[in-house]
This record gives structure tokens, sequence and C-alpha cells, in this order.
């Protein structure tokens, strides 16, 4: 078991939507978004991180209406295995609504 | 008595002082300049081309917020992150010292500019929160070759840059072989199972995050005995990095492991490592020259 901190956008229906390390760090390194979103949460700028990733769904014109950062538990091998990841926890850090 | 005191005191001294002139015959033994020149060339080219795919990334940091910035390495004395502007700056002007570099003028003012601006723009890189590994050693380098003289003849002006450029390469090899036991467990390290999670969280990352993931990644976690495998051919390579400079057949050897290692790590993880895998990370340790004059042989061979 693992735990994988991430953002993950909820769309108007409901549904979550991967954000891409793009829309998470800044830049398409995947690493880089994953020590953002954990130096953001362990300086305690988690809500900060948070807005700061909602203005770039907006300017990306996601549909996409809130942000979670989240630290979603897997059974790794398990998950890298299956078709469709399911994570078997999960903690919400933070959510934040993406503006209209 | 006497006699076998002195013999017990003289002897590793006498050992010492081979070993000492051997590694000093090692480093300063002539090298042909053409080699010289042509390792330079390949890695300036090597690092124009890095500048080039990273020249936008590094921009996009660089308009990132500023509580992000962590400072690494050199340029500790900067009170925050250089602007867009002058990381543009920067880009373009060691690019354009990249190129006359490449070119074959000027090379104690350009070789050095490149190599500096090389490290800077590197070091800014790794500012924010993400450093890669595959950047340093043609940093490095470069700044070895900045230092060497631009060499006409096979001397030893021209043999101790590359001495020194495989010595880097050896010891980044061997740094990343002790970190795995420093921070991967100790001795653990080698019982594979640390390597299976690393593969599968890394890979698992990439994926939940929309990136392309290693196509052998599933299968090996799935072969723990493998992955054992894999972890002691590891520690061989990194750590046996050293038994390049035993001679010809250990050297085109461990070229040969370390370049199967890169291969693998792309294949299971989805790292790479252009450097090594391109081979220009080795080209200090080869006879390079020889590719030229065989490609012109061809060449002239052709009707």
């Amino acid at each position: 078991m693992s735990g994988f901190l991430r953002a993950v956008g909820v769309r108007p229906d409901g549904l979550e939507t991967v954000l891409s390390p793009e829309l998470i760090g800044g830049t398409v390194e995947v690493i880089h978004a994953a020590q953002t979103l954990s130096n953001a949460l362990r300086a305690g700028r988690a809500e900060e991180m948070c807005d700061e990733i909602a203005g770039r769904v907006v300017g990306a014109g996601l549909d996409v209406v809130e942000v979670l950062v989240v630290t979603d538990s897997f059974d790794i091998v398990e998950g890298l295995r299956a078709d469709h990841p399911a994570q078997v926890d999960r903690e919400e850090h933070v959510a934040c609504a993406v503006p209209p | 008595m006497r006699g076998a005191a002195m013999t017990t005191t003289v002897e590793p001294m006498a050992t010492r002082r081979l070993v000492q002139r051997g590694a000093l015959d090692w480093l300063l033994a002539p090298a042909p300049a053409r080699r010289l020149n042509l390792v330079r060339t390949l890695t300036v080219l090597y690092g124009l081309v890095w500048i080039g795919v990273r020249a936008d990334h590094w921009r996009n940091l660089s308009r990132l917020p500023e509580s992000r910035w962590r400072q690494v390495g050199i340029g500790g004395w900067l009170a925050g992150p250089p602007s867009t502007a002058a990381v543009t700056a920067l880009v373009l002007a060691t690019f354009g010292a990249g190129v006359v570099a490449l070119g074959g003028r000027g090379w104690t003012v350009c070789g050095p500019l490149f190599a500096v601006g090389f490290l800077a723009l590197t070091t800014f890189g790794a500012s924010w929160g993400q450093i890669l590994h595959t950047e340093h050693l043609p940093a490095l380098h470069l700044l070895v070759l900045a230092a060497a003289p631009a060499g006409r003849g096979a001397s030893a002006t021209t043999g101790w840059p590359l001495r020194v450029m495989t010595l880097v390469t050896i010891g980044t090899y061997v740094v990343a072989g002790l970190a795995k036991f420093r921070f991967g467990g100790g001795l653990d390290w080698l019982d594979g199972d640390r390597l299976s999670r690393l593969v599968a969280h890394d890979n698992l990352r990439k994926r939940l995050l929309g990136d392309p993931f290693a196509p052998l990644a599933r299968f090996v976690v799935g072969h723990p005995l493998l992955l054992r495998v894999g972890v002691w051919l590891t520690v061989l390579v990194e750590l046996g990095a050293p038994l390049v400079v035993l001679g010809r057949r250990w050297r085109a050897a461990w070229i040969g492991s370390a370049w199967v290692f890169h291969i693998t790590v792309l294949l299971t993880m989805a790292v790479l490592f252009p450097y090594p895998l391109f081979g220009i990370a080795f080209a200090s340790m080869l006879p390079v020259e020889r590719l030229r004059r065989q490609r012109s042989r061809a060449s002239t061979r052709r009707p």
C-alpha cells in the first residue's frame, strides 16, 4: 500500500477527472508536480496551492468546478496491473472552487 | 630484526609511490587531440540540444510563484528567482556561446561561458523542487572541457581532460550506487523488494497523472526474482564503474553494461538518461576519433 498525493478535478456532474502535471505543478514534469504538492502541504500552503491549480484549470478551459488535493492510497502492484486502478483509501487535504 | 622492521615500513611507502605514479601516468597519458576535439564537439552539441529542449520548461518555471523557489547549488546569493526575461537572456547567451564554441572558434572564451551558462540554467531548473540527475554529468563534463586547452597534437595536455571526464563519470555512478544503500534501506536494498515497490510506485504515479508509463513495468513487478537479479546487476554496474581504468576490455564491458542498465531503466521506469544512452557520457573513455576516420574512409570508397 502506498499513498499518492495528487490534485483531481471535479466536473459539474460530480465525476472526477485527472489533472495533468502541467495543471498541478505548472510544468510537464510528473515528479515536479508531485514534489510541488508535497512541499506545499508540508509548508502549510495547501490552500494557496489549490487556488493556484484552480487558476490554471480556468486558463485551460476545462469543465471542472472544484479542485481537490488528496492523498489516495493504492495497492501499488495491483493498481499498476489493473486496467482502472481504484484507490483503497482517500484523505482529503483541501478543496477549492474553480472560479467561473 | 631491524631489517625486517625497515621492510615493513618501506614496502607500503614504495607501493604507495608506485600507485601514485601509476595514477599520475594514467591521468597524464597523451591522447590524440582529435579525440579531445570530437569529445568536446559531442558534449557541446548535446548541451545545445538539451538547452533547446528545456528552454520552454525553464521559462515556465520562472513564471511560477516565488514561494515555490528553493535555491540549490550555485546562486545561493540570489534573493529570489530570476525573471522570465533574465532566464530567456541566459538561454540565448548560453546557446550563442555554445554555437560559437561548436564551430571551433574562441574556445577559451566561449567554452567557459557555455559551461557556466549550462550550469546556471540547470541549477535554476533544479531550484523548483525537482532535481534532474541526468543534467549533472554533462554540466560537470562541460566544466572540465572549459578548463581544457584546444589542443593541437597528442600530448599530456590533451590527455588529462579526457581522464578527468572519465573520473567524473565514474564518480557519478559510484555515488548513485552508494546512495541506493544510504537511502534505500542499507543492505535490505539488495533483496529487491524496495526496487519492486519503487518501480510500481513510480509507474503508478505516472499513470495516475495521465503520463506514459514504462512498457515493462507491469511485467517486472510480478517477477520478484527478476528484480532481485536487477538490483545486484545495478550495484555491480554502479559500484563497478572504477573498473574502466583497468584497461580496454574492462572498459568495453562496463560501458556495455552501463548502457544496458540505462535501457532497462527506460523500459521499466520510463526514466530517460539521454546523455549515457546516446553514448556521449562514455565518449571520453573511447577512441572516438576512429569513428570519424572510418566514416571518412567509407565515404571515399563510395563511387
